[in-house]
């Protein structure tokens, strides 16, 4: 085929300019680290890159709010330990206080050190974290959670509310727990049912707190005393009447209800004990009612009696406290457990992406730097071709 | 003359090499002007006379000049001119498309993130106001980013407009000279005894090839030798000597875009629209890069921005603020969208007719053309997709008329019934990131927290719990009385036992309780209550005050970056994002493709022209020489004549 000369021209040069766009593209590449330079080159690429990055992010995030969480969630847990310490020292100062040892006096001095720890168990309720913001306070984070009036009365300000933040794809836990359930919601004696001496027995009956043994109905139980025997009954009338009373045995009428429960001492005629389903009593009402039994002078039989009672009883309450405080404990370690593991996986998910991207995007420096030198020949060559070409022409040789 | 006079002979020869060296000369100095066809001079002997003793031979003669030329392979390099421009023009514009769109810096997928990072930092932290300042200073990012996006893209419209306009110019340009060129064809012809005027043809065909490079042409020869241009898919600019004028100017429907239209004032309004009707060449590659890039771009972008203002706000508006108040709408609440009417209607119609976004799920990007067909009955057609649709008028707010049913989500409300016949377009995401703006500016305005809390009473003795409230209607009368929820054990036992019934209204009426889970709905809101309830127990939902530590509604805000929310529920904000890289990428990539495959066809074709027109310095240099000798061989004919003259002069003489 002929070829026009100025073709030939045409036909190099363009030739020379494909290369150095090439050329230009890869050093392009070299210079920015990246294969990707617009989503043309690789437009699913370029989505996936969109979705990486912001898969990328979110996980950053969680592991923020990770961050966030584990900071509240320790600084509770060690309120929460100081707490159980409080108790603990309460439970001594009490069983301590309730042995037959003790004077009037001493016992005044040992609700004073009670009424101590009551007054640091309120701050401790009240603690705030390092935004001030209450830590069981519930959703009223800005609101002083526990007052008292001084007289026995402590009021929850706050409310029911759980924050949770987000600390995987599926994983939300909660930062925090409300007051209420904490410190206020307490069952009193063994969980299910508390028993009582009604205010005013003369006796020196004491009845224990008992166990659920079957099944538990739920009701008020009255047992009252005669002379030397006793009547059972409940909302809806006698259950037994009159049944000889032996100190320390069982009330064998209330096992039918899944109720043992034992009455020792000497009751009085007329005296009255209850057996309820357990009501919420909060710790402070606990402690407050425990200062109060060992402030208050028991001098004659019926008075130790009461104050034995009552101190029985509150102990047994104390107990359920701290079981409450331990469980809480126990969530809020089982909460920082699950951010950990959580932390790693968001780690790894985070570790796998990221390859993700860098296969997408990073350039391949041996590969580039390799097409770099063969366009740089190739670009080379052609140039040399060309000015050898243009200085052929027969009008040369013409003379 | 003689029979066979060697003068007369060698003189045909001398006279015929000139004009052909005159020819080669011309070859060699055109060698370099574009659009020249290398000519040659025919060689023919001339009519030899006749005698007794045969035909005597009367020399040489040159009948025409031609020029190389092969139509064929000039409406090859035409087409391939054509389609390169336009993969040319369409991938320089769409570049500048492609590399913003997923610029890891300045495109909208990191804002997004931002922004959801920030209300995350809310979820985490709901009383900081440092961290409620971060919301808003991203939210006006994210505000920011789409309207710098937005601009930045009718900019480019802008420039695209400007482009048409200044190629129809040049169109026009173009087919004046051609007209002119015809006539001059014309003229020349008879001038020249119907010999073909070679250098004309060719500064016509190299106007034409010009041509190509704006638009598709076709041509037809007419007897006359002119030739009649065809553009496009065969709307005529140039017939014979009469040129037709075009003009770029903005489409009254869509004022925004410009058409191409026929100039010509015979023709319906003065205005006859040819814009898709025309393919090919650096026109065709503008229009197309604005129907198939800039307008679906900017209605991606707009459908995402109407997506998160009124998703987000749905949610934002379901929760309270600092002050206890239910929050407001956090973006600007898209308002109904205008439709645009045809300038055909008359007269035109005075009423309003505006299409509100109903479902964000059901939102697509396509544009609609309604027509009114009478009678209450109305033809809507999905210019996108083709589908059509009818609708019918009911009486109903907001503006008087509905038109049901919905359709991918938009809910079409009109005045009146306009004139049958009348034509509307609508175009619900074009504009739509342009309007996209922050409302609030007060930190504590956030709703991060739920209006309701929910409490169990402490003196209940069940287990019952009850769940945080979901809230389904903040406007509903009584939404913030307080409701107690009690229970009871009906019939009642002796004793007590869990319970089975629950009242909202103090006992008034009672419903069944199941521990598994109840739902108890009240005043635009629902709880569920699970569990051992006993009877006596009491539940109570009231106003959520002073609920400054409550994340509920912050969370749910934050929820939405991952939600489905768009696309059928399908795609969150990000996908369908990252949809419209892969829709500008995708559509990039394709015209890259197809330019370098144009290039190398144009090249081809290139070849084969210039292998047939172009001149080869060599061939007339080679040309050259040999008609030299020619020349001088034939100036030696006339020589030997006259040598042959002198011997018979010298032999009377003596």
């Amino acid at each position: 085929m002929r070829v026009s000369t100025l073709n030939i021209a045409q036909t190099s040069l363009s030739a020379m300019l494909k290369q150095q766009a090439q050329l230009n593209r890869t050093q392009l590449q070299i210079s920015t680290g990246t294969k990707l330079i617009a989503p043309s080159d690789n437009p699913y690429g370029a989505s996936r890159m969109i979705d990486l990055n912001e898969a990328v992010t979110i996980f950053d995030q969680y592991s923020e709010n990770a961050n966030y969480a584990q900071n509240r969630l320790s600084l509770e847990e060690s309120i929460l330990g100081n707490v159980t310490d409080a108790l603990q020292r309460v439970r001594v100062l009490v069983i301590q206080g309730n042995n037959d040892t003790q004077t009037n006096e001493s016992r005044e001095f040992l609700g004073q050190e009670v009424s101590k720890i009551l007054e640091q168990l309120m701050s401790l309720a009240n603690s705030t974290d390092a935004a001030n913001e209450y830590l069981f306070g519930g959703y009223k984070g800005k609101t002083q959670p526990f007052t008292t009036d001084g007289l026995g009365n402590f009021t929850y300000n706050g409310d029911d509310g759980y924050r949770y933040l987000k600390v995987g794809s599926a994983t939300e836990v909660a930062v925090g727990d409300p007051g209420k359930e904490v410190f206020q919601e307490i069952r009193r004696g063994n969980g299910r049912f508390y028993s009582e001496q009604v205010a005013g027995n003369t006796g020196t009956g004491i009845i224990d707190t008992g166990q659920v043994t079957g099944s538990y109905v739920p009701d008020t139980y009255t047992i009252t005393f005669g002379a030397g025997n006793y009547t059972v009954s409940n909302t809806a009338g006698v259950i037994a009447a009159a049944v000889p009373y032996n100190s320390g045995s069982d009330i064998n009428s209330l096992k039918p209800f899944g109720i043992q429960t034992t009455i020792v001492g000497q009751p009085q005629p007329g005296d009255t004990f209850q057996v309820r389903p357990s009501a919420h009593k909060d710790l402070f009402s606990i402690v407050y009612d425990l200062e109060q039994a060992l402030k208050t002078p028991a001098i004659t039989g019926a008075e130790l009696t009461e104050f034995h009672n009552i101190m029985g009883h509150e102990l047994t309450n104390l107990d359920q406290a701290m079981g409450n405080i331990l469980s809480y404990r126990a969530r809020v370690g089982a909460r920082l457990n699950t951010i950990e593991k959580q932390v790693n996986i968001n780690g790894s998910f985070t570790i796998e992406m990221k390859a993700s991207l860098s296969g997408i995007k990073d350039l391949d420096y041996a590969q580039a730097v390799t097409d770099l030198n063969l366009q740089l020949v190739g670009l080379q060559a052609a140039q040399q071709a060309y000015t050898k070409i243009q200085g052929l022409s027969m009008f040369n040789y013409i003379r | 003359m003689t029979v066979g006079d060697p003068f007369y002979v060698g003189r045909t020869g001398l006279l015929a090499f000139q004009r052909v060296l005159n020819t080669t000369s011309h070859n060699i100095t055109n060698a370099n002007t574009p659009g020249y066809s290398r000519q040659r001079v025919e060689l023919a002997t001339r009519y030899p006379t006749p005698s007794t003793q045969g035909f005597v031979g009367n020399g040489v003669k040159t009948p025409t000049t031609v020029r190389l030329y092969d139509q064929f392979a000039a409406e090859q390099v035409r087409s391939r001119e054509s389609a390169t421009a336009m993969f040319s023009a369409f991938t320089e514009f769409a570049k500048q498309v492609d590399n913003l769109i997923a610029d890891e810096d300045a495109s909208l997928a990191p804002a997004l993130e931002d922004f959801f990072i920030s209300v995350q930092g809310v979820a985490d932290d709901p009383t900081s106001i440092p961290a409620r300042d971060v919301m808003l200073t991203q939210a006006a990012a994210l505000e920011d980013r789409f309207s710098t996006m937005n601009d930045w893209l009718s900019d480019l419209r802008v420039a695209a407009n400007d482009r048409i306009a200044n190629q129809v110019t040049q169109i026009n340009g173009l087919a004046q000279s051609l007209a002119t060129i015809n006539k001059e064809v014309i003229v020349a012809k008879g001038l020249g005894g119907d010999q073909p005027p070679n250098d004309l043809y060719d500064t016509r065909d190299h106007v034409i090839d010009k041509l190509s490079k704006l638009i598709n042409v076709t041509t037809l020869e007419q007897e006359d030798g002119t030739l009649n241009i065809y553009i496009g898919s065969g709307q005529s600019l140039v017939l014979g000597t009469r040129s037709m004028e075009l003009a770029a100017q903005s489409d009254p429907n869509d004022p925004l875009n410009f058409q191409v239209a026929y100039k010509d004032s015979t023709v319906g309004n003065g205005i006859f629209p040819i814009s898709n009707m025309l393919e090919g060449g650096d026109l065709g590659g503008m229009l197309d890069f604005r129907d198939e890039i800039l307008i679906p771009a900017q209605k991606h972008m707009g459908r995402l921005a109407l997506s998160i203002a009124i998703t987000f706000n749905a949610q934002h508006r379901l929760g309270t603020d600092m002050f206890d108040n239910l929050g407001g709408d956090f973006w600007v609440e898209p308002g109904p969208i205008d439709a645009v009417q045809s300038y055909r209607n008359v007269p035109q119609f005075a009423g309003t007719l505006q299409a509100t976004v109903a479902s964000v799920p059901d939102l697509t990007t396509d544009e609609y053309q309604l027509t009114y067909l009478g009678g209450g009955n109305y033809d809507l057609y999905n210019l996108d997709t083709g589908v059509l649709t009818n609708l019918t008028a009911a009486v109903g707010p907001p503006l008087g008329l509905n038109l049901s049913p919905q359709v991918n989500g938009l809910q079409i409300d009109i005045t009146a019934n306009p004139n049958a016949g009348d034509v509307f377009f609508i175009r619900p995401t074009r504009q739509a990131a342009r309007d996209f703006a922050l409302d609030i500016d007060d930190p504590s305005l956030i709703a991060a927290a739920s209006p309701l809390r929910t409490d169990a009473t402490v003196t209940n003795l069940g287990n019952g719990k009850i769940s945080e409230a979901t809230i389904t209607d903040t406007t509903d009368i009584n939404f913030f009385t307080p409701v107690t929820i009690d229970f009871r054990r009906n019939p009642g036992p002796v004793p007590p036992m869990g319970a089975n019934e629950y009242s909202t209204d103090g006992g008034g009426t009672w419903a069944a309780y199941n521990p598994a889970g109840t739902t108890v709905t009240g005043n635009g809101w629902t709880v569920d209550v699970s569990g051992d309830v006993w009877d006596s127990d009491v539940f109570t939902v009231q106003q959520n005050t002073s609920g400054v530590s409550d994340n509920t509604n912050a969370r749910a805000l934050a929820d939405l970056q991952i939600q489905g929310t768009m696309i059928s529920g399908n795609a969150s904000y990000h996908d369908a994002y990252s949809n419209l890289v892969v829709i500008v990428g995708n559509r990039t990539h394709q015209a890259d493709i197809n330019l370098t495959a144009q290039e190398a066809l144009l090249e081809q074709a290139l070849e084969y022209k210039y292998s047939i027109s172009g001149v080869n310095l060599d061939e007339e240099a080679a040309n050259l020489l040999r008609y030299q000798q020619a020349y001088t061989a034939s100036a030696q004919v006339v020589s030997a004549a006259d040598q042959m003259f002198q011997t018979l002069l010298n032999a009377i003489r003596r």
